[in-house]
Parts: C-alpha cells; structure tokens; sequence
C-alpha cells in the first residue's frame, strides 16, 4: 500500500450504472474483497434511472471464509421515491436503514467516520425489484498490507 | 513522529495470531505504550481459531507511572460466538462492551473516532478462558512527539 491510499477516504473503485437486479440475500456480487481486512470508508450509489415502483435495498458482505455468516451493513430500505441524480448511502451503522429518498445530497458514514472493518467476501446488493438504475462508488482503506476491493 | 503519521488511522502495529490465554486483570500484555501519550484509533482483532465456548474478555490499560489506575477499556464481552474470519473491536467508549459476535463487519471505533488518549503503560487482555485464537491490528497517533506503542 501506498501512503497515499491512506489520505481522505482512501481507494476509490468505482462500478458503472447497471440495472438493479431482484437477488435475494446475499445480494447480487457488487464488489470483491480479498487479501485481507478492509476499511470500507464510502459507499454512494448515484441513481441514473429512477425505480419509478417499490424496491427495497440493502448491502450485505457474504464472508469468504466456510464458516462465516453472512452481514448486513445497513437495513432494507424503499428506494421507491429516488429519481435520477439522487443519492444513496450508508451510515457505517448496521442497524440503520439505507440513506435515501428523492435527494441529491447525503452524509458520508456519519456513524463510522474510521470507516467500517471488513473480512474478504462478496459485498452484494440485495433488491426486491428489479427496478431502477445506479452506477456506485466505494472508497476504502487496507487494514491488511495487500487487501483489495475489486467490482465483482 | 513524521507527518504521515498522521495520515488516517496513523501508525499500525500488528499483532501475530496467538491463542487467547487466561489472565485475570490487568490481562496479558499484549501492546506496550511508551515515550508518552498516544491516541488509540483503531483496535481489531480478527478470529483465527473459533472461540467455541464461554469466554469473557475485555482490553485494560496498565500504567508506568505509580499510583496508576489500571482502567479497561471496554466492559468484558463473552465472544463464545467468533468463528474464523469474525472480527471484534471495540467502541471507544469504556463503558460499552467489546464488539464482536459471529460477523466479519465492525464499525470502527464509532463512539471516539478521535481515538481514545493513553498514557505510557501496557495494553492487556482480560480472558476468562483458554479458547480461540486471534491475530490483532492496532492503530494509533502520537500525541508526545516520541510516543510509540509496540507489540509485546
């Protein structure tokens, strides 16, 4: 790692505009970690299509390792009322709902300011409709000399 | 102290995966403080072993200076449910307990992004059980300009 990956909010990666997919727990494959503990330091999704009807999102990491469990990082949240150009996040605390509705302006992990520690897995995207289009952008630091965040 | 040290987080020491032993207070050393007052920012711990069975464990600070209070740093959680690749933190607020459980996602030092002050001493680990194995990351800012903290 570079010291610069550790100003700001780190390494950014980002995912282009796709459309949403219906993928149940553990949600469909968004981002890979690998290599180690990560901290993931932002998480926006930027709406390019609006839903336009009733979606629920959620994040969860699906654990690389057998014997893992699989984690949500934020609860299931309507995207319904977003449009294009809104943006989506969380707060770094996992019992709060996904940040969202019509609005073009959010927080950035205003409950993790250090950012959330994540194992290597699948960071998928959970939907109950496949409604809507969002392009995504994380940001992220290696706790683990080598660990990565890659778009799955 | 140089002044990427006090880019992110700051200096990480890291700690090899080591059987969790059973020390009463103030716990084994496993961090030494000294040359002055340090910030603590982040503290992981990441499961290697399955814990497998009760086992009640928090973080103390001993101090050098006679007359020193040992204070803990967290309240003792019972981490019986970590299995490999789960992680454990705490919040920086000595009044919550240690967070960890069966999940591979931790909010880093959310109550006390700022770090938690520390005087020269040593950082122990309280376990009431001979059981599970965990590797440790430790991250911290000098506030004394020669201030370290090493692994024991």
């Amino acid at each position: 790692m570079a010291w610069w990956d550790d100003l700001d909010l780190g390494i950014k990666v980002d995912r282009p505009a796709e459309a949403i997919a219906n993928v149940a727990t553990p949600g469909d494959p968004y981002f890979t970690i690998a290599g180690g503990v990560v901290l993931l330091t932002g998480l926006l999704g930027i709406i390019t299509v609006a839903p336009g009807g009733a979606t629920s999102l959620s994040f969860e990491l699906s654990p690389t390792v057998g014997a893992g469990a699989d984690v949500v990082l934020c609860t299931p949240t309507p995207i319904t009322l977003a449009t294009l150009g809104d943006v989506i996040t969380i707060s770094g605390d996992p019992t709060d709902a996904l940040i969202n509705v019509h609005l073009a302006a959010n927080l950035m992990m205003e409950d993790a300011p250090n950012g959330v520690a994540l194992a290597p897995g699948i960071l998928g995207l959970v939907a109950t409709a496949a409604l809507g289009t969002a392009r995504w952008v994380l940001w992220y630091k290696p706790a683990d000399t080598g660990a990565t965040v890659v778009v799955a | 102290m140089a002044w990427w040290d006090e880019l992110s987080l700051g200096i990480k020491v890291t700690k090899d995966a080591a059987a969790i032993a059973i020390d009463p207070s103030p716990g084994e050393p496993f961090f030494t403080v000294a040359g002055g007052y340090v910030r603590l920012t982040g503290l992981l711990g990441y499961c290697t072993v399955a814990v497998g069975g009760g086992n009640n464990c928090q973080f103390t600070l001993e101090p050098d200076a006679v007359g020193g209070a040992i204070t803990v740093l967290s309240t003792a959680l019972d981490i019986t449910a970590s299995t490999e690749g789960d992680l454990l933190t705490i919040t920086g607020d000595p009044g919550v307990a240690m967070v960890g459980g069966h999940v591979a996602r931790q909010q880093m030092m959310a109550a006390n992004p700022a770090g938690v002050v520390l005087g020269p001493g040593v950082i122990g680990f309280i376990a009431d059980a001979a059981l599970g194995t965990f590797r440790w990351l430790l991250w911290y800012k000098p506030i004394d300009d020669v201030a370290t903290v090493t692994v024991i």
